[in-house]
């Protein structure tokens, strides 16, 4: 009884019954913050616009905005078009050919984006697409939902970015952490959607399959394929920090657009950037919102009393305890936004980790791939709603037909979870 | 009630020695209990954040240093100047006397006032080259200061280039022979390596900070006489623990690094004076903004300490 | 009459193009200087100090202007799932109700930062690297947060906070 009349329990309750009813994240946070602080005292009301304005003064915050300028480029560059070309001429021929496009495509265009959000505006175009060569919509939709979840995983990653913030890891190795997960999904993925292709009877697109049709669309798709290359080169050789590389990426889209591609008229610009200025808006307000909720768990005790009893319940076994964790990312998943997650569940958790010798690197890697499939899950997942608005069809089948896409990824996260050299193996180059 | 403590420094530091002293004292005598969060985590990690809300009473103590305070009064800076204090006992005798009360009585305009002074240890020179054991050897040497006027004017003084680098990149540099060398406390020479890189390493007492203990000045008017007297004493208490805790952390840090084949130099008094003599213009340049009665009490306080 | 709507509708065109340049600025600024901070790093073999906590001061500004400016357009979404069970009178009054609460919690926001803007405007407290005054931060703050409230109303009345928006979610994103 005592739990349930304490100030965070209260605010959360709050904040659950306001997001059910229409209010915007950012205000349902902000609301059951400040009802416990108005009502049960859990802080002075002077404590807000402090921990909102200091929880954004932060420079590896910054590649928030940059990563979210840069994924606005991509998608208008053309550049996924160029990618879907060269991806085609390696798998189209196969069953579910085009299918396998967009998966691989999805994971390319990750290596540049930094968003599930970024990368579903890029691989939307290919739902048409598939839909055209007799792939049936709801599908074409659940195959582009799922090929967004590379997003995050992917280097570079917002997700990334905003754990090692909370958590003061090396957003480096974060990064590089998501490359073997990254890698794990696009086999597992990819295998299922071939039998499942294999099994329906989805054709391949006749495509010319020789190594100098390969060659010219490598050519074609070079210059966008370089952003990867710099982008995670230069982390990788401590060349410059992970927000640097955002401003990089940044430059270098502008430069070959304006050089080679020419899709964006300088006039553009300013419209471009205050849509991104408008998404920055809408992650900063969650952000700073949920940093005044966790400030409220922080100081009644919460994640004292999470801590105490996950160490109870698994007897401070890490495999034991990151499977609880991973069951309560799930759950919050399928309702809350991934950032909001993120920045309520990390500092909750954060010390029965610590207390089970739980690699902060290795969960960074779990907790994004976890956050990553919250794109997919009903009743609310952001990329797989995106996707069945641009597909015309309802959010409900479009669900029913991301189930196995959404299985494929709980097995990628139950092999993460036993096996951390998966997230590891790479994250020790860096 | 609940006493809320911040420091943005991890809990390893030697400044929650004198946080730990003080809660216990403080929930032992009173009613009150404390509660201490390190690392910044209920101040966002940010100390301008931190400064602010001490300010409006969003949190009720914090632990920061000259430097942090100077952003609200420049005499702050006055511990700061080149050569000021020879060591930290002379040093820590200035800021429990006259001096650190008018310092601390400074800040009761912005709602803050000083419980305690502690000792944040002096800025030590590192370099790749030769041992420094005077002027002449920083003759042209590229050294990273911190970005503040006093620090850079000096060495300038001093004959060396000082190069504004961000701290995050400094190990970097130092590899890269962007830079020859830096100042820095021994607690961060020790814990960020610089000494794998830079392993000459010169005891120079360049520059002093001094850690306050902070309190908002509503918190403290909402004790009773009593409890504020105890919580006084209790942060005395505390910051005589830091101290103690400080010395004994640097000459641990000293021994390691000897260890892994770091040169340790410790200059003789007159190596000292010749710098102190050198960097002596800088003085004229920061009368002004420090205030010139207050360096003159100061350099007053520290002869008749010494 | 005429005469007062013609004003708003032009008042409101000017907020949105001094909100577009505004982000613009912000989002170029933050760009530009990281780079720069790369290119000095190329030249002079280290990174220009001032420019890391300026474009962190810009990022708060740009991304709370940005964020003032997704309210008129229904950025800001929240979950439509209970609500959309409701029939149209019953939505019309969460729309209301979600409105009002979105519009409180500004306003709050709005105050807090007048007394933060105030408290560092009269101690005087500076940035460490660019020596910029604090309360220039606090007031930027304060400033998106009324024209957030300004944009809330707005967007009321474009039905930015209707249950039946579903999720709008630029796609630029
Ligand atoms: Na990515
Ligand atoms: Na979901």
């Amino acid at each position: 009884m005592e739990f349930l009349t304490n100030p965070s329990v209260v605010g959360f309750l709050v904040f659950i019954v306001l997001l059910l009813f229409n209010m915007p994240i950012f205000a349902a946070l902000g609301l059951g913050a400040l009802f416990v602080i108005v009502f049960m005292d859990a802080a002075p009301l002077s404590v807000v616009p402090y921990i909102l304005g200091g929880s954004l003064d932060s420079f590896p915050l910054l590649a928030t905005p940059l990563f979210i300028v840069a994924g606005a480029m991509i998608t208008r560059t053309g550049i996924s078009e160029r990618i879907v070309n060269l991806a085609q001429i390696v798998l189209g021929s196969l069953p579910g050919g085009l299918a396998l496009t967009t998966l691989a495509t999805g994971a390319i265009i990750s290596s540049m984006s930094g968003s599930n959000i970024a990368t579903v505006a890029a691989l939307s175009f290919l739902i048409p697409a598939m839909a055209k060569v007799g792939y049936p919509r709801p599908f074409a939709v659940a195959v582009v939902a799922a090929g967004c979840t590379f997003g995050v995983v992917i280097p570079p990653s917002l997700g990334m970015i905003i754990y090692g913030v909370i958590t003061e890891q090396s957003i480096p190795k974060l990064f590089f952490a998501g490359i073997g997960p990254g890698l794990l999904m696009l086999m597992i993925l990819g295998s299922c959607t071939f039998l499942i292709s294999v099994k329906n009877g989805y054709r391949g697109v006749p495509v010319e399959r020789t190594w100098a049709k390969f060659f010219e669309a490598l050519k074609d798709a070079a210059w966008g394929l370089m952003a990867p290359v710099i982008v995670l080169g230069g982390i990788y050789t401590g060349l410059f920090t992970a927000t640097e590389a955002a401003a990089v990426a940044v430059v270098y889209l502008f430069a070959i657009d304006r050089l080679v591609y020419r899709k964006i008229k300088m006039s553009d610009y300013p419209d471009m950037l205050c849509a991104s200025g408008k998404t920055i808006g809408v992650v900063v307000m969650i952000i700073a919102c949920s940093s005044v909720f966790a400030w409220i768990w922080q100081t009644q005790g919460l994640a004292a009393a999470v801590t105490q009893n996950l160490m109870d319940w698994s007897g401070g076994n890490s495999h034991v305890i990151l499977l609880m964790i991973n069951v309560l990312l799930i759950i919050s998943g399928a309702f809350l936004e991934p950032v909001a997650a993120m920045y309520l569940l990390v500092p909750m958790v954060q010390p029965s980790l610590v207390a089970a010798d739980v690699d902060l690197i290795h969960f960074g890697a779990l907790m994004t791939v976890n956050l990553s499939m919250a794109h997919l899950t009903p009743p609310v997942g952001v990329g797989l709603f995106l996707a069945a608005k641009v597909g015309k069809v309802p959010f409900e089948t479009a669900a029913k037909w991301a189930l196995p896409f959404i299985a494929c990824e709980l097995v990628v996260i139950l092999l993460v979870t036993f096996i951390p050299a998966i997230a590891l193996f790479f994250a020790g180059y860096v | 009630d609940t006493i809320k403590i911040s420091t943005t420094v991890p809990e390893t530091s030697n400044w929650l020695v004198a946080a730990d002293t003080f809660k216990s004292i403080v929930e032992d005598k009173t009613e009150h209990t404390v509660e201490i969060y390190p690392n910044g985590t209920i101040v966002t990690g940010n100390d301008r954040v931190e400064l602010e809300m001490a300010q409006a009473g969003a949190v009720d103590i914090i632990m920061k240093t000259t430097i942090w305070l100077s952003q609200l009064k420049p005499e702050f800076l006055v511990t700061a100047m080149p050569w000021i204090f020879p060591n930290a006992e002379v040093a820590m005798s200035v800021m429990d006397g006259p001096v650190g009360q008018d310092l601390s009585k400074s800040l009761n305009d912005v709602g803050l006032e000083a419980l305690a002074w502690g000792d944040g240890g002096f800025f030590q020179l590192y370099s790749k080259g030769e041992t420094v054991t005077g002027p002449e050897g920083i003759d042209g040497v590229k050294i990273r200061v911190p970005g503040n006027p006093i620090f850079v004017k000096s060495w300038e003084a001093v004959g060396a280039v000082p190069t504004p680098i961000s701290f995050a990149e400094i190990f970097s540099a130092l590899q890269s022979g962007a830079i020859d060398g830096g100042v820095a406390t021994t607690p961060l020479i020790y814990a960020k390596r610089f000494y794998e890189v830079a392993p000459k390493i010169s005891m120079i007492n360049f520059s002093f900070e001094s850690v306050g203990m902070i309190a908002n000045t509503g918190f403290l008017a909402g004790l009773s006489e009593e409890d504020q007297a105890i919580v006084r004493a209790a942060a005395l208490e505390g910051m005589k623990a830091q101290r103690a805790a400080a010395a004994a952390e640097d000459a641990g840090y000293i021994t390691q690094m000897k260890e892994a084949g770091a040169d340790i130099y410790v200059p003789t008094e007159a190596e000292l004076n010749s710098f102190k003599d050198i960097a002596a213009p800088i003085y004229d340049n920061f009368k002004a903004e420090i205030g010139e009665e207050l360096v003159s009490t100061v350099e007053a306080a520290v002869a008749a300490a010494n | 009459m005429n005469g007062i709507r013609t004003g708003i509708a032009k008042a409101n065109c000017l907020l949105d193009t001094l909100e577009k340049y505004i982000i613009t600025f912000f989002l170029v600024g933050i760009v530009l200087m990281i780079f720069s901070g790369v290119l000095s790093r190329f030249v002079f073999h280290y990174a220009i100090a001032f420019t890391e906590e300026l474009s962190r001061f810009f990022f708060i500004w740009g991304a709370l202007i940005g964020a003032a400016a997704g309210m008129k357009t229904g950025e800001h979404a929240g979950i439509p799932l209970i609500a959309n069970r409701f029939g149209p009178r019953g939505r019309k009054v969460i729309e209301c109700a979600v409105t009002i609460g979105v519009i409180i919690f500004l306003c709050y926001l709005v105050s807090m930062t007048w007394v933060s803007t105030a408290r560092s405007f009269k101690s005087g407290q500076i940035s460490t690297t660019t020596e910029i005054p604090i309360w220039t931060i606090n007031a930027g703050m304060m400033i998106a947060f009324a024209i957030a409230v300004l944009r809330a109303c707005q967007g009321f009345f474009l039905g930015s906070f209707s249950p039946d928006l579903d999720f709008i979610i630029d796609e630029e994103a």
